[in-house]
């Protein structure tokens, strides 16, 4: 897949933490057979808003969540999504009352989402920065402004 | 017996067993092919003089709706969705004709690319601002979604037995249009005041009804102004019933309506306008509301809102005007977190929108006031 950075505007992932979370980074990670390395900020918030359905090829994308009160959910809804946890459990209510798609499932611990992106050749999900990944997972370089990211087709 | 009672007395252990359970560990799929979501608001509602949607002046318990939802996916491209629901309106005649649980939606999606849905079935019809979510009291302002635009008992069907099909037109742009297609049926009830002619009594009646042939469509924009869409619709249908007292027969009617919803962080603003207009006798309806609601704390907000139905009759002297009625709400609510709100209202009522015996043609029209206290929650 071709990579290019506009500006240097590199996220890496991850972005610093402020208010509720101040030194919590997170780390997007996919199974290590995804051929996917760099996504844009906005292509990953979109997956999980369910507005991004497949990956580039077919293959169905399944986004994994934590639980609402990690620090890993609040960081990742903050920095990647940008919104706040309260304001995307409003617009899942919507969603989901409207007989449209579910939120991606939770996972209580790193180690849990370790673990379902390890067994799910498909899977993305997120991890505090810092957690021993382990083989079968890798992390996602996650860029703001790259406008030749093809790794996912749209599926609003 | 044990019926009656599990319908009065039974639902506030569920509603705590519900709020305790709105966990994030709740919101889980089952599988991940397999998620359940539910939600229930139980109320207390008490008027002051008239009976006006099931609310009578002795205070009622009844009043309740509850669903769950189950979303199988088949894959990437494939749902399939049931929604069993339970409705109490309190004292109103039309819990006679409706079942203590009903089969609400049972709909099989198919996306068709990337940007189009086609469900067929049993589906919410893509009506407005509130339609699809109208009994779902967290996302809703007030206990209900507006009177005179949706109404809620009688004249209205949250569902379609049929198709919809919705597109996204212009995803991409600043200015996102989407749009809905929708074709099939529904059941639904007539309730109100029949009076034949001006000298003839009135009495209050409520019956079953079909509309047939009913082909619609929704659109919306998505402005480049943040929070801010508008919405334009309209359908057309057959319906059949004792409308208004007569002898079964056929009416067709046609409706569009306008709207506009603007979510601007602390303020939130709503409008929509709806026209229905019948083919026979020239009856025409005119609903349309404003809400606004300001997010004073974190957690609470204030609500007011402006509800009004007139009617314009055509006799043989000429047309009647109707104010039929006049419904001015405030409303206070605290969310204790986004899936469970607590909600106090006002209402002052004007009109004949009542259930009971009402001189609509030459009465004057009747005061009410009356109040709502729920709780919601979701899942």
């Amino acid at each position: 897949m071709r990579m290019r950075m506009v500006g240097g505007a590199l996220l890496a992932i991850v972005v610093m933490g402020a208010s509720r979370a101040p030194d919590v980074r997170v780390v997007v990670i996919v199974n290590s057979a995804n051929r996917t390395s760099t996504m844009r900020r906005e292509q990953v918030a979109k997956i999980f808003l369910r507005q991004l359905a497949t990956w580039e090829g077919g293959a169905e994308i399944l986004p994994v969540d934590q639980i609402e009160r990690s620090s890993a959910r609040i960081a990742f809804a903050r920095d990647v999504q940008l919104e706040t946890v309260k304001a995307l459990k409003v617009y899942w209510q919507q969603r989901i009352f409207s007989g449209d798609e579910s939120p991606p499932p939770e996972r209580v611990t790193d180690s849990d989402v370790l673990t379902y992106v390890r067994s799910n050749s498909g899977a993305i999900g997120y991890v505090l920065e810092g957690t021993d990944l382990g083989t079968g997972v890798k992390a996602l370089v996650v860029t703001e402004t790259a406008r030749d990211a093809t790794a996912v087709s749209t599926h609003s | 017996m044990a019926h009656m009672f599990f319908r009065a007395r039974c639902w506030a252990p569920v509603l705590g067993a519900l709020a305790a359970a709105s966990t994030p560990a709740w919101s889980q799929s089952i599988t991940d092919n397999l998620a359940i979501h539910g939600y229930l608001t139980q109320g207390y509602a008490i008027a002051d003089s008239h009976q006006i949607v099931g609310i009578p002046k002795g205070g009622t318990f009844d009043y309740r709706r509850a669903a769950i939802l189950l979303r199988f996916k088949g894959s990437p491209n494939d749902a399939f969705v049931v929604q069993l629901a339970n409705r109490d309106l309190g004292d109103s005649p039309t819990n006679a004709l409706t079942s203590e649980v009903q089969l609400d939606w049972a709909f099989y999606e198919r996306r068709l690319g990337s940007k189009t849905t086609l469900r067929i079935g049993k589906e919410p019809i893509p009506m407005g601002i509130f339609n699809e979510t109208r009994y779902v009291g967290t996302l809703l302002p007030f206990y209900r979604a507006p009177f005179g635009f949706y109404e809620e008992g009688s004249f209205t069907s949250e569902t379609l037995n049929g198709i919809v099909l919705t597109r996204q037109i212009t995803p991409a742009s600043r200015w996102k249009l989407s749009g809905s297609v929708f074709g099939g049926e529904f059941d639904y009830l007539q309730s109100g005041t029949v009076q034949t002619s001006q000298d003839a009594p009135p009495t209050f009646i409520v019956t079953s009804a079909n509309a047939k042939n009913v082909i619609g469509a929704q659109l919306w924009l998505q402005t480049p102004v943040t929070g801010l869409r508008v919405g334009l619709g309209g359908d057309r249908r057959d319906d059949y019933g004792e409308f208004f007292g007569n002898t079964p027969t056929t009416h067709g009617s046609k409706d569009w309506w306008a709207s506009a919803d603007g979510n601007f962080g602390r303020l939130t603003t709503r409008a929509e306008f709806r026209q229905l207009i019948f083919s026979q006798g020239g009856t025409r309806v005119w609903s349309y509301y404003g809400q606004v609601g300001y997010r004073i704390l974190d957690a609470l907000t204030v609500n007011l809102q402006r509800d009004v139905i007139d009617l314009n009759y055509r006799t043989q002297s000429g047309d009647l005007h109707i104010p039929y009625d006049r419904d001015n709400a405030l409303g206070i609510n605290y969310a204790f977190a986004p899936n469970i709100i607590a909600k106090f209202e006002v209402h002052n009522a004007k009109g004949f929108a009542v259930e009971e015996p009402v001189d609509v043609l030459g009465g004057a029209p009747l005061r009410s006031n009356y109040l709502i206290t729920s709780l919601s929650v979701a899942f």
